[in-house]
């Protein structure tokens, strides 16, 4: 359970009155009001052209999606990390369940790294740009026939009759056929791919959890109504409307996310609604409801908390696939082409998979390992957070 | 006949009569092959005309840097990768330029179609109204991906794109061009010569005014690249042109003209329709042309090659043409013998229809200045065409060239009915074309829709022993094979599974290595261009022939030819390829190629061009 | 109210629902403008021609000349009567083409379902069994491999490898490798659905579509099997001798195959409208997801209409039958009380 182990004497009184906000929620308010705050300057202070923050050399222009990137981490900083922040004896209990899963351990701390990694890498060298003469070059101790790069940028030597062009470490991973650098898109998709899973999952979240949580509380007509739309949501042709919706404004990341995130929450809904509909019929429910608390009250303080659980484990485990969705876009080629997300170099490597293997390979292998990453940290989750699978050893 | 726009400059997998040049020895066409042996590194411009650059940012009278909207077409394999190369060049001039990349169609839809403010958005069209009254619904300054066809057969055809936008003719001048000299009445003096040196003279003068205006950026023309397996033969080095495979019948495998195997051509997509009428696209033409011949086709000199028409009669100055159908022609489904009348209630009653009935995708060109042109019956297997003026041009147009035709019997049953276009057009008759007879080398066998279309070989063709020489056509079958995945496609290829397929510009060289496959290229008549949105909804200072000359100097043509395309393409200065019997080097200027002044000489001429709010810092 | 009186209100509201959503792609269409109208007046315009006229015979033909609603109607009353109507991207009755392309997918989803249920239950009941340890990671790892791995990549690395660069392998007589590089219908004519050469076309396939379905099946086994491993009556049976695999199969699937059953339910009704698009693209496979797809981009609305029509009316009747299926299964939901 994810109450706390309080005595009498600890109870904040004044967080129970009035709006019963607690500290947690004034601080979401207070972010809140500066997140309102920074899109008003943007979008209608700020004269165009400018870039939002420039600071002599440093220059910052948010992309569409960073604005909605920005409150996902919050979202997860207030709602994942500062209840575990205040509860140590419960993110213990919860460490203890989860390290026994040693490869999800590997995976927190792969997906950690990656985090960190695209959120500040990018910031340290500039976005890779066009150089149709560098393209091809093959990574760091591999070769490519000669004939396929415009300029070697290695040696080149000649190995039974064929012309081999060696890999050098200016560009380790080797560069796409427009001459980009390889690692350093990585890097960038790294960033993007965060904001993928992270933003999707945001919004399925809020709406699938809201939903789930106030069908399966209210049940009767709420719970009818609320069921029927999410049966007629799971028929809507999320793809279909992407289609059109990218024919009539241009395709763009922010439409993908936006689109599929406010579309895609119907099974987490569905989720959410059953493992609420067991809590709803325990005691401490029917206790706050004698007790005189609002229905708004109970679902946020008595039952979310208490379906965070499945909440956080489903979450991790769609996110990766939105990864893996977003390739395939780039595959039929209808996402944003500005965005080299992992999924994109992919797609446009595929054509050369025959000969320089690596554009659509390297990229290939970390989008393995960050949806293996995830599916692995899901599951651990899962096991670690659900009270019904009691562990073997404590 | 069918030209497909917006091809951008990729001879991509989508052509099929392929008309590459074979090569036995070394699979090396039109002499452009990079030599393997030692890399290419770009062509540097010429030392001694290279000024310095004026500055590194444009700024425009609002002390703001001057940036620019591209929009360009996604899709084709190298446009995202020449429109980078284009931003990353204005760049170094000092512009600023925004990609924006969408699909075909809606591109058309939202930056190539405008309308008038009181027009509803229903009726936009390409040139809806002057370029002051007229705009697109979303705003644009440089358009890529798009190329025009430059009809190398046909030229006066480039009419609707060149002529001044203010007049009626200029349908698809989307861009608001208004050329500094008329180019209209030039190309309507070209088409009705019947001296062929005035026409020359005349399109000599029109190329050159393009030229100069440079209304959009001629780019390139690309090359239509095909790789066959190695055991088709029957087509030499002199057969490549623009028409090569125009006598495909006589091509076999091995060594020896002699029946058998399945000839198996890669297309990327797929047919929609095989009721020929309602045809609009390459495919599914490509498909039809199989089993049945037309009336006649062109060769690469653009001379006349009989098929179904025997002969021809051009008389009263070029003015009337007159078509003698051979006498050995019979219609599949118990239609009978293909006679003049059939053809002259084809031309009629479908062509020529008001209402069109049939859904005709062609019945422009069987028009004259809104008039149907008049043709009669002047023999059991004979027909004529009456013009009101001379048309040099009319055999190359596709009016009778490559045209099909229907039984009246089959015609007659839909005419009147209710909804008779679309019952014919459902009929298993024309879906399986049934009434195809002896009249060309294949019969249709079956079509697994976004799989294969089959056809086998006729028996009955008329063009066997005595048309062609020999037991024509050679292979038991002929078959279309879709894909919807290049990759595939050109995996395909290698493993041996299929016999032929286009190959993309940046990806021949592995085909040209391979010793299992010829690599065969064609000139392709396609002007890969950016476009410069001169309506009021662009940039005002493209409205000045300096500033576009300018910006067309600024483009680098030869990395775009020889490092994007890897050298199959050539640089294009006007709307008419250099191998077109019409093309005229002398009065054509040149920009952006290898003796282009390029960044710095760009510089200056917009420094000099330009009002005074503008200046480089 | 009953069971009974709740189900037909779900039916009836499942009609309800089809018809809402047919709607809504409908009007949709109609909206989007990429349907191939400007390109045909484009190139009608490019060659002298009038593009007005053009747009009005691309209409006509496209049987879009009619208002909306007279359009409407008419689809509405075509799918009721059983004329879904013509196809135009593809010129034949879009009965027939659903009739065409439905074996196609057919023929390597079953294969794959059964396959990917087969090891999925495996794995996850192994992995429920064996939880933390070497055995659990690696049937995880494999059971993930699948969904982790692009498909499109995976299915282009095979047509490489086993078609293009595969050297020649024959057993038993019979051609193994290579590969055919991409799916002949031909080979279905020539040799029949069920015959040697049709499977060849069809492994690389069926592998690549398994792979990325095992995952969905392991977790759910493991989760359902997961909860009873632990249980107080498995310690028991335990204690009292039984070996693994008679506490494997009496005490823990007997309560993990229920819910599990309607996992397997879902898989099957999925076969209804099976569809793996990007493996149908790569191999070339004419089957439902394509011709789905195709129909989209081309805007072939009757085609749309007729290749959603399936996947609406499953999606809904799945959700109806796991609600039964949860209410049977969890007394203390009780949709009689609500």
């Amino acid at each position: 359970m994810a109450t706390q182990d309080e005595t009498f004497e600890d109870v904040d009184w004044d967080e129970l009155t009035g709006l019963g906000l607690s500290r947690r929620e004034k601080t979401m308010a207070a972010f809140g009001v500066c997140y309102v705050v920074a899109l008003v300057f943007n979008f209608v202070v700020r004269p165009a052209g400018e870039p939002m923050i420039a600071l002599g050399w440093f220059t910052y222009e948010p992309r569409a999606i960073t604005w909605l990137f920005v409150p996902s981490m919050a979202i997860g900083v207030f709602y994942g990390v500062w209840p575990l922040y205040n509860n140590p004896r419960l993110t213990r209990y919860y460490w203890r369940r989860f390290k026994r899963n040693r490869a999800a351990v590997a995976s927190a701390l792969f997906l950690g790294a990656i985090f960190v990694v695209g959120l500040v890498g990018p910031f340290f060298f500039k976005e890779p740009t066009l150089q149709v003469t560098n393209g091809y070059q093959p990574p760091v101790y591999t070769t490519v026939d000669a004939s396929k790069p415009l300029q070697c940028a290695g040696e080149v030597t000649t190995v039974e009759g064929s012309r081999l062009c060696h890999g050098t470490w200016t560009h380790p991973l080797g560069t796409t056929s427009e001459g980009e650098d390889i690692l350093k898109l990585i890097i960038i998709g790294m960033r993007i791919s965060m904001q993928i899973g992270l933003v999707t999952a945001m919004l399925v979240m809020t709406f699938g959890s809201l939903v789930g949580t106030t069908a399966a509380y209210f049940g009767g007509y709420v719970d009818e109504v609320l069921m029927r739309y999410v049966d007629f949501q799971g028929t809507l042709p999320t793809f279909f409307l992407f289609l059109i919706l990218s024919f009539l404004f241009e395709p763009s990341l922010f439409l993908l996310v936006v689109l599929f995130g406010t579309f895609g929450w119907e099974g987490t809904a569905r989720l959410v609604r059953s493992e609420a509909l067991q809590r709803t019929e325990e005691e401490y429910v029917s206790a706050a409801e004698s007790a005189g608390a609002s229905d708004s009250y109970i679902i946020r303080r008595h039952i979310l908390p208490n379906v965070s659980n499945t909440i956080i484990t489903n979450a991790t485990l769609i996110i990766p696939g939105f990864l893996i969705l977003e390739a395939g876009l780039s595959f039929l080629g209808l996402t944003d082409p500005s965005v080299q997300s992992w999924g994109k170099i992919i797609a446009d490597g595929r054509g050369d998979l025959s000969q320089a293997w690596w554009i659509a390979t390297i990229p290939g292998v970390f989008l393995f390992f960050t949806v293996l990453a995830f599916n692995f940290l899901g599951d651990a989750l899962r096991d670690a957070l659900d009270p019904r699978t009691e562990g073997t050893n404590e | 006949m069918i030209g497909l726009a917006g091809c951008g400059g990729d001879g991509g997998g989508d052509t099929d009569t392929p008309t590459p040049e074979q090569t036995e020895a070394d699979d090396d066409v039109l002499g452009d092959d990079t030599p393997t042996d030692t890399p290419t590194p770009t062509p540097e411009p010429p030392e001694t005309d290279t000024p310095e650059r004026l500055g590194d940012t444009l700024v425009g009278p609002e002390g703001e840097q001057v940036t620019l909207q591209l929009v360009y077409a996604t899709g084709t394999g190298t446009t995202e990768t020449q429109m980078q190369l284009v931003q990353q060049l204005y760049g170094q001039v000092g512009i600023n330029v925004e990609l924006t990349g969408t699909q075909f169609n809606s591109m058309l839809a939202n930056y190539a179609q405008n309308k008038t403010e009181d027009m509803s958005q229903d009726d936009a069209t390409f040139n809806a109204g002057t370029r002051d009254e007229s705009t697109s619904a979303r705003e644009w300054d440089l358009m890529g991906g798009i190329g025009f066809n430059s009809y190398p057969r046909t030229p006066p055809t480039i009419r609707s794109f060149w002529a001044d936008e203010r007049k009626a003719g200029a349908t698809t001048n989307f861009y608001g061009y208004r050329p500094s000299t008329e180019v209209a009445p030039l190309i309507d003096e070209a088409a009705s010569a019947t001296d062929p040196d005035v026409t020359q003279e005349n399109l000599a003068q029109v190329f050159g005014i393009l030229s100069e205006d440079q209304p959009v950026n001629f780019m390139t023309f690309s090359t239509v690249i095909s790789g066959f397996r190695n055991d088709v033969s029957g087509f030499t080095e002199e057969d490549v042109g623009p028409s090569f495979g125009f006598d495909d019948q006589t091509w076999y495998f091995g060594n020896d003209a002699s029946v058998g195997g399945t000839y198996i051509t890669g297309d990327s997509t797929g047919a929609t329709t095989l009721n020929h009428i309602q045809i609009s696209d390459q495919p599914s033409a490509n498909r039809v042309a199989l089993t049945m011949d037309g009336a006649y086709t062109l060769n690469n000199e653009n001379e006349v090659v009989p098929r179904w028409v025997e002969d021809y009669d051009v008389k009263d100055g070029q003015q009337t043409y007159e078509f003698f159908l051979r006498d050995n022609l019979q219609w599949g489904a118990d239609f009978g013998q293909m006679t003049a009348d059939d053809w002259v209630y084809w031309i009629q009653e479908v062509h020529q229809a008001e209402d069109n009935w049939a859904g005709d995708t062609n019945q422009s060109n069987y028009f004259r200045n809104e008039e149907p042109i008049p043709v009669e019956k002047t023999g059991d297997l004979s027909f004529e065409f009456q013009l009101s003026e001379p048309d040099p041009f009319f055999l190359q147009r596709p009016i009778m060239w490559g045209e099909y035709c229907m039984p009246q019997g089959l015609l007659e049953e839909y005419r009147d009915a209710e909804n008779g276009g679309q019952g014919l057009n459902e009929d298993d008759r024309v879906q399986e074309l049934a009434y195809t007879g002896n009249l060309g080398p294949y019969e249709f066998e079956r079509w697994d829709r976004n799989s294969v279309f089959v056809a086998t070989r006729n028996d009955e063709y008329y063009a066997r022993n005595t048309v062609f020489d020999g037991d024509v056509p050679y292979f038991e079958e002929e078959q279309y094979q879709v894909f919807g995945e290049e990759a595939t496609r050109l995996s395909a290829l290698e493993a041996g599974d299929i016999t032929t397929t286009g190959l993309p510009a940046d990806d021949v060289q592995r085909f040209v290595d391979n010793d299992e496959i010829t690599v065969v290229r064609t000139p392709d008549p396609f002007c890969g261009m950016l476009v410069y949105n001169q309506r009021a909804n662009g940039w005002e200072q493209l409205r000045n022939q300096q500033v576009r000359q300018a910006l067309s100097m600024a483009v680098n043509k030869v990395t775009i030819a020889e490092d994007i395309l890897r050298g199959n393409a050539r640089i294009a200065y006007t709307h008419q390829p250099e191998y077109s019997d019409w093309y005229d080097e002398s009065q054509v200027t040149r920009f952006g190629g290898p003796d282009s002044h390029a960044i710095g000489g760009a510089q200056r001429m917009l420094d000099e061009a330009l009002p005074d709010g503008y200046e480089f810092q | 109210m009953s069971m009974r009186s709740y189900v037909a209100k779900r039916l009836a509201w499942t009609g309800v629902v089809t018809v809402l959503v047919l709607t809504l792609y409908f009007v949709m269409l109609d909206m989007a403008p990429g349907g191939g109208e400007t390109v045909f007046a484009f190139q009608a315009a490019s060659s002298g021609g009038d593009p007005q006229a053009a747009e009005e015979t691309f209409r006509q033909i496209r049987g879009l000349d009619r208002p909306l609603h007279v359009r409407y109607v008419d689809y509405m009353t075509g799918m009721l009567t059983g004329d879904w109507g013509w196809s135009t991207t593809r010129s034949q009755p879009v009965l027939d083409a659903l009739a065409a392309a439905y074996p196609y997918s057919l023929q390597y989803a079953l294969p794959s379902t059964i396959i990917s249920i087969i090891i999925g239950y495996g794995i996850g009941l192994y992995s429920a069994t064996h939880q933390y340890e070497l055995g659990d990671y690696l049937g995880t790892f494999v059971a993930f491999f699948g969904i982790s791995i692009p498909n499109f990549w995976f299915a282009i690395m095979a047509v490489l490898i086993f078609a293009v660069q595969a050297p020649d392998v024959t057993v038993l007589g019979a051609q193994l490798l290579p590969l055919p590089s991409f799916y002949q219908t031909g080979v279905v004519q020539q040799y029949g659905w069920v015959s040697w050469e049709n499977a060849r076309q069809l492994l690389a396939p069926v592998v690549v579509v398994s792979t990325a379905s095992i995952a969905g099946n392991m977790r759910y086994s493991r989760a359902e099997a997961l909860e009873y491993v632990h249980a107080e009556f498995v310690k028991t049976a335990r204690a009292k001798g039984a070996s693994n695999w008679r506490t494997l199969t009496r005490h823990i699937l007997r309560p993990a195959m229920v819910p599990l059953m309607t996992i397997f339910i879902a898989d099957i009704l999925g076969l209804f409208f099976a569809g793996a698009f990007f493996v149908e693209v790569v191999f070339q496979i004419p089957g439902l997801a394509q011709l789905a797809f195709n129909a989209i981009i081309n805007q072939d609305t009757a085609l749309v209409m007729g290749t959603t029509l399936i996947p609406v009316f499953i999606f809904v009747i799945g959700n109806l039958l796991q609600d039964i299926a949860y209410t049977v299964l969890d007394p203390r939901i009780d949709y009689g009380d609500r």
